[in-house]
C-alpha cells in the first residue's frame, strides 16, 4: 500500500475528532463522586456539604490542595481510527456508525487555589477558592456527516440537511465558597456552601441550528438559521488578552449554592443526598452576541452576479469584501453585545453506604447532572477499605448512558499531618487510552490537624474517650 | 524516651502509596506513548473518499449591452419595433481651416510720375494730384477678391521727389482701404520740404498696421483686385528757381496679410479628411463572418461646412479590412456598385458668414453586407473635398479664417443576421492560487438563453509561451449555450428561451494543469439557431448559472 502523508486539513480534522474522542470537553462534576468513597478526605464535602471532616482543622497546600482533570465523551479513539497492519484508516461510514445521534464531549479542569476548614463544637466552617474551567460540546451525527460527506454528495443532494441540536458552552470562572456543616444530632448532618462566582470567560450557545437545502440542478443553497451565541472574552474589545485581564476580570458575577444532608440510618446503613451548584453567572462584560434576526427567514444564495465584480472590464478585488458583507447581512445574523445569564451545571447525588464491618464499606451513588439541554445520569458502586484512620483505599464501578464500564481506584493517606490523595476514575483508561472515552484524575495535598477520632460509619463511630 | 510502636501497615504505608502512585503514572505514560505512536499521521492511509461541497458560483443575467460595454464608438439603438441595431460612430474629422489653406501673398508695388509746377510767387500755393492703381495678387490667377477683412498685416510705402520747394506737403489716400472701426479711408501725410532747394531730393517713408482694416477691391472686366493710391502734393510758392519737370516715386509692400473674412471668387482648393472606424463586433474574431439580412446596413455621413464655397466630397479610398479573412480588403461603394463615392454638401451663403450648415446623407444602397462577410475589424477611409468644383468664377464665395469642413460617419447595423460559423477568441492572463486542497471539481453550467445564438465554448489553459496545457471542454463540438428557437419572417423573433445544462469534470492531473497555467484562451464558436436569419430584440437576455461541486482533498501525495 502506498504510504501517504496527511496534510494540514486532515491533521485538523483528526485533531478535532481526537479532541472529541479522547480529550474532549464537558462539565463533569459527577467525576467527584469517588470522593464519597474516601471518607478521610475533607474534600469529600465538595460532593456533599453535610460531610463533616474528621479533623479539627485542615488547610490545603495552596494551588495543590485539589487538582482535577476530567474528560468524558460518548466516543473514543477506536471509534474513529481503524488500524490495519501498520496503517491507520479513516472510514467515514465506520466513524458515523460508531457515533450517536448526539455526541457529547466534556472537559473539566479544577484547581483549588486555597482551602481550609475548622471545627467549632458541632459546626464546621469551610472556605475555598478554586479556578474552574468547564467545556461542554454537543455535536450531532448529522453535523459530522455533513462535514464528511458534504452537501454536494449524493447522500445530501436534494435533501434538507438539518444541523440543529449542536451546542457548546465553555466557561472559565473562579469560585469563592463559604461552607458550613452542622451536626444536628448523632444521626443527622446538614451542610451548605454559599458560592460567589467570578465569571472570567464564556462562550455559550443558546441556539445553534441550521437547515440547508441544496438544489440538485443548479446547487442553489437555501438556508435557515436560528443562532444565539453569547461570548464574554477578555480582550475581545480589540486590545488582546492580557494575563492580568483574566485574573482580575470582574464584572461577570454569579452566585451558587450547594445543599447536603447525611443521615445514619443504623449501624450498617448511611444515606446522604446533595444538590450542588444551583446558580448562574450574569455575564455583563466583554460581550459579543451573534443572533439570527428572523429565524423564519430563508436565505437563498444562487451565486454571485459577475457584474458586481467587474468594473471597467476588470475584476475588482475590492468588491469582494463588500459583497461578502452583503451576504452576511442577507444571512440575517447580527452582532450585538447583549448581557446574558448562563446557568451552572447542577448535580444531584443520592448515596447509600453499607458498612460490612469497621474496615470494609460499600457504597452506591446515583448521580445526575443537569445541563442546558440534557440530563446526564450515572450510577456508581464503590468499595472502601480502611486500613486504619490514616489510609483509605477504594475501588469503584461507574456507568453512564454512554460508558457502561468504568473501574476507578483511589487512595488517600495521611503521612503525619500531610494528607495526600489520588483518584483514578477509570483504571482501564491508562492502559487502553484508545478505548477510553472517560477519564478523570484527581489528586491533592493538604495538612490536617486534630483527628476527632470520629468514625466514618456508625459501626466504628466510637470516640476513644 | 517513649518508643512509638507502629502498626505493620504503617511501616509500609509510604512505600505502598509511592509504589501505587508510581505504577499508575508509569502505565499512563506508557499508554500515552503507545497512543502517540498509533496516532502517527504518517501512518494514515489515503481515504478513498472526499467530502464534496456544492456551491453556486455565478448567477448572472446578461443583456446584449453587457457584452459590448466599453466599446467606445458603439451605441446600441432600440428601433421602434424593439429590435436592436449597432451604431458605430467615427470620430469627428475636420479639414484645415481656410486661414491655413488660403493665403494672401506679400505684395510689392512701385510707381513714378513726372510733374510740372508753374511759377509760384511767395504766398501762393499749388496742388498736384497723382493716382496709382495697385493690383493685389491672390493665391491663384482665377481668384477674384471682392473684399477682405484683415486681422493682421503691414503696409509700408516709401518714395522721393526732386522738388526744390521750401514747403511741400504730401498726402496719400487709399479709398479702398477703410478702417472697420471708423469707416474712414486710410490716409498717410508726410512733409517734402526742401528749404532753399539745397537738397537734390527729399524722401518719405511711411507704414501702418492693417489690422482691423477692410479692403474693398475694384473689379472690372479688365482689372481685378484693384486698389488706388491717391497722392496729393501741396506746394507753397517761394523764390527758389523753377526746375520743372520734377519726378515723384512711390514704392510699397503689403506683408503678412491675415484675413478674418475674404469675399470674392476664391477658386479651387482640395481639403482632406482621413480616419478609420473600429468595428468592435469583430475585434476578437478569429474566423468566419456574418451574413446580414437585406437592407440591414446604412451608412450615414454628417457634414458641417462653414466654407462659403460649393464643395464636392469624394472618397479617395473607403474599404473594410479584416486581419483574419481572405480577401482581407473589400472596397465599399456607398452610391451603388460601380458608382464613384462622391457627394455634394451644402455651404453657407453670404448671410451665414461664420456659421456652419449641416448636410446629412444616408447611403442605404451600399455593399456593406459584402464587406461584413469578411468580419472587418476596421473601416479605413480618406475623403477629399474640392471647392468650386464647377469653376464658375462669377459666383460669390466667402471664407472666414476659421472656416472648415467637419465630418463624421456612422454605420448602422440592424441586428438581422444569419451566422453559420463565427469564431471569437480572447486571451487573458491567468493565475490561480494553490488548489492542492481540491481533489476533483465538477462545474455545472446552466444556461437559459433568450438569444437565438448557439455558443460552443472552449477554454484553453496555456503556459507563458501559449503551449496548451489543458482545455476545459473535452468535446470540441459541444454546445454549451443552445440558441432559442425563432419564428419566421417578418419578425424572426425568439419564441421561448432555451435551457441547457452542461457538466464539466476536472480531476487529478487536469487540476494541476490549471494551476500551472499562465494564460487562458477563451474561444467560442457562435451561430444563429439553425443558422437561420434572426433578429435581436431588446428583451433578449442570457442567464448563466455556474455551480461547482468540489471534492475536498484531505490528503496530498
Amino acid at each position: 500500500m502506498k504510504a501517504t502523508i496527511i496534510n494540514n486539513t486532515l491533521k485538523r480534522m483528526v485533531t478535532f475528532l481526537l479532541l472529541l474522542a479522547v480529550a474532549s470537553p464537558l462539565v463533569f462534576a459527577q467525576a467527584d463522586r469517588s470522593l464519597y468513597f474516601l471518607p478521610i478526605l475533607p474534600n469529600a464535602r465538595n460532593v456533599n456539604p453535610a460531610i463533616m471532616p474528621q479533623y479539627k482543622f485542615y488547610i490545603g497546600i495552596p494551588f495543590l490542595s485539589a487538582v482535577k482533570v476530567g474528560i468524558e465523551n460518548t466516543f473514543n479513539y477506536d471509534d474513529i481510527f481503524q488500524k490495519r497492519g501498520d496503517s491507520l484508516y479513516l472510514d467515514r461510514d465506520f466513524i458515523l456508525s460508531n457515533l450517536n445521534d448526539k455526541n457529547i464531549g466534556n472537559l473539566n479542569f479544577m484547581e483549588e487555589v486555597l482551602s481550609f476548614g475548622f471545627k467549632s463544637e458541632q459546626n464546621y466552617f469551610h472556605f475555598r477558592i478554586a479556578d474552574i474551567a468547564n467545556s461542554n460540546l454537543t455535536i450531532t451525527k448529522e453535523l459530522l456527516r455533513f462535514a464528511l460527506y458534504g452537501n454536494g454528495s449524493d447522500y445530501y443532494m436534494g435533501k434538507t440537511i438539518d444541523l440543529s441540536g449542536n451546542a457548546f458552552n465553555l466557561t472559565y470562572y473562579r469560585e469563592y465558597s463559604l461552607g458550613f456543616t452542622r451536626q444536628i444530632d448523632q444521626k443527622l448532618n446538614v451542610g451548605i456552601n454559599l458560592k460567589y462566582l467570578q465569571g472570567i470567560a464564556n462562550a455559550y450557545t443558546k441556539n445553534l441550528d441550521f437547515t440547508i437545502d441544496t438544489d440538485p440542478n443548479d446547487f442553489t443553497i437555501s438556508a435557515k438559521s436560528n443562532i444565539l451565541l453569547h461570548t464574554s472574552v477578555p480582550g475581545s474589545d480589540g486590545g488582546g488578552i492580557k494575563p492580568l485581564d483574566i485574573f482580575t476580570n470582574t464584572g461577570n458575577s454569579g452566585f451558587a449554592i450547594d445543599l447536603g444532608g447525611r443521615y445514619i440510618i443504623d449501624e450498617k446503613f448511611t444515606a446522604s443526598a446533595s444538590l450542588l451548584n444551583l446558580g448562574s453567572i450574569k455575564w455583563k462584560k466583554n460581550l459579543t452576541t451573534y443572533k439570527t434576526e428572523d429565524p423564519s427567514k430563508t436565505f437563498v444564495f444562487n451565486g454571485f452576479d459577475l457584474g458586481d465584480f467587474i468594473s471597467d472590464k476588470k475584476f475588482d478585488k475590492s468588491k469582494v469584501t463588500e459583497i461578502l458583507d452583503s451576504i452576511k447581512d442577507e444571512l440575517g445574523v447580527i452582532k450585538t453585545a447583549d448581557s446574558y445569564r448562563s446557568r451552572m451545571p447542577s448535580t444531584l447525588y443520592l448515596n447509600l453506604d453499607y458498612n460490612l464491618n469497621p474496615k470494609d464499606q460499600f457504597g452506591f451513588i446515583f448521580g445526575s447532572q443537569f445541563l442546558e439541554k440534557q440530563v446526564w445520569p450515572s450510577v456508581s458502586l464503590g468499595y472502601t477499605r480502611k486500613f486504619n484512620r490514616d489510609v483509605n483505599l477504594m475501588c469503584s464501578y461507574s456507568a453512564s448512558p454512554h460508558n457502561y464500564f468504568n473501574l476507578g481506584v483511589g487512595v488517600a493517606a495521611n503521612l503525619g499531618p500531610l494528607q495526600f490523595y489520588l483518584i483514578n476514575e477509570n483504571v482501564v483508561a491508562p492502559f487502553m487510552l484508545n478505548k477510553a472515552s472517560f477519564y478523570i484524575l484527581r489528586f491533592g495535598f493538604s495538612l490536617v490537624f486534630g483527628d476527632r477520632q470520629i468514625q466514618i460509619s456508625p459501626a466504628v463511630e466510637k470516640s476513644p474517650e | 524516651m517513649k518508643i512509638k510502636h507502629l502498626h505493620p501497615v504503617s511501616k509500609f504505608k509510604g512505600l505502598f502509596i509511592l509504589t501505587l502512585f508510581s505504577l499508575t503514572i508509569s502505565l499512563f505514560i506508557i499508554s500515552c506513548s503507545k497512543l502517540a505512536d498509533d496516532l502517527n499521521f504518517n501512518k494514515i492511509a489515503v481515504p478513498d473518499w472526499n467530502p464534496e461541497f456544492a456551491i453556486p458560483l455565478v448567477n448572472s443575467t446578461f443583456a446584449l449591452e453587457d457584452f459590448f460595454n466599453g466599446s467606445g464608438n458603439l451605441f446600441i439603438n432600440v428601433n421602434p419595433d424593439n429590435s436592436l441595431s449597432f451604431v458605430y460612430s467615427s470620430n469627428e474629422m475636420y479639414t484645415k481651416r481656410a486661414g491655413d489653406f488660403i493665403q494672401i501673398p506679400d505684395q510689392v508695388f512701385g510707381f513714378q510720375s513726372p510733374f510740372i509746377v508753374p511759377p509760384l510767387p511767395s504766398g501762393s500755393s499749388y496742388q498736384i494730384s497723382l493716382e496709382f492703381p495697385v493690383h493685389v495678387l491672390a493665391g491663384s490667377p482665377d481668384q477674384r477678391l471682392d473684399s477682405l477683412l484683415l486681422k493682421g498685416g503691414v503696409i509700408h510705402i516709401a518714395g522721393q521727389t526732386d522738388l526744390n520747394r521750401d514747403v511741400t506737403g504730401l498726402s496719400i489716400k487709399i479709398p479702398e482701404i477703410v478702417s472697420i472701426a471708423t469707416g474712414e479711408p486710410l490716409v498717410f501725410d508726410a512733409s517734402l520740404n526742401n528749404p532753399g532747394g539745397q537738397q537734390t531730393s527729399v524722401s518719405y517713408d511711411l507704414s501702418a498696421s492693417m489690422s482691423n482694416y477692410k479692403f474693398i477691391f475694384s473689379n472690372t472686366a479688365s482689372s481685378k483686385n484693384q486698389l488706388t493710391f491717391q497722392c496729393s502734393l501741396l506746394i507753397q510758392g517761394d523764390n527758389n528757381p523753377d526746375q520743372s519737370p520734377y519726378n515723384f516715386t512711390i514704392n510699397g509692400t503689403f506683408s503678412d496679410l491675415n484675413f478674418k473674412i475674404l469675399y470674392g471668387y476664391l477658386g479651387s482648393f482640395n481639403v482632406s479628411l482621413t480616419d478609420s472606424l473600429p468595428i468592435s463586433l469583430f475585434n476578437r474574431t478569429i474566423g468566419g463572418g456574418i451574413d446580414l439580412g437585406p437592407g440591414s446596413i446604412d451608412l450615414f455621413i454628417n457634414v458641417n461646412n462653414s466654407i462659403g464655397m460649393p464643395v464636392t466630397i469624394g472618397a479617395e479610398y473607403f474599404y473594410a479590412y479584416s486581419r483574419i479573412n481572405d480577401p482581407d480588403i473589400v472596397d465599399i461603394y456607398f452610391n451603388g456598385a460601380g458608382n464613384p463615392n462622391l457627394f455634394t454638401i451644402d455651404s453657407p451663403d453670404v448671410t451665414q458668414v461664420g456659421e456652419s450648415v449641416e448636410t446629412h446623407l444616408d447611403f442605404g444602397s451600399n455593399n456593406f453586407p459584402e464587406a461584413f462577410n469578411i468580419a472587418p475589424d476596421k473601416l479605413y477611409y480618406k475623403f477629399i473635398g474640392v471647392t468650386n468644383p464647377l469653376g464658375d468664377s462669377l459666383i460669390e464665395n466667402f471664407v472666414a479664417d476659421t472656416s472648415r469642413i467637419t465630418m463624421d460617419l456612422s454605420v448602422n447595423i440592424d441586428l438581422f443576421t444569419a451566422i453559420s460559423k463565427f469564431i471569437i477568441e480572447d486571451t487573458v492572463d491567468f493565475k490561480i492560487s494553490d488548489m492542492s486542497k481540491i481533489d476533483n471539481l465538477l462545474f455545472r453550467v446552466n444556461s437559459t438563453n433568450g438569444f437565438p445564438l448557439n455558443a460552443g465554448m472552449q477554454l484553453f489553459f496555456t503556459d507563458g509561451s501559449f503551449h496548451v496545457l489543458d482545455s476545459l471542454i473535452t468535446d470540441p463540438d459541444q454546445t454549451i449555450i443552445q440558441g432559442a428557437p425563432v419564428n419566421g419572417p417578418p419578425d424572426y423573433r425568439v419564441t421561448e428561451p432555451e435551457h441547457k445544462t452542461t457538466d464539466v469534470n476536472f480531476t487529478g492531473s487536469r487540476i494541476h494543469n490549471i494551476v500551472d497555467a499562465k494564460k487562458m484562451i477563451l474561444r467560442a464558436g457562435l451561430s444563429t439557431t439553425n443558422q437561420q436569419l434572426v433578429k435581436i430584440y431588446n428583451n433578449y437576455s442570457l442567464q448563466i448559472q455556474i455551480g461547482t461541486i468540489a471534492g475536498i482533498n484531505i490528503t496530498n501525495n
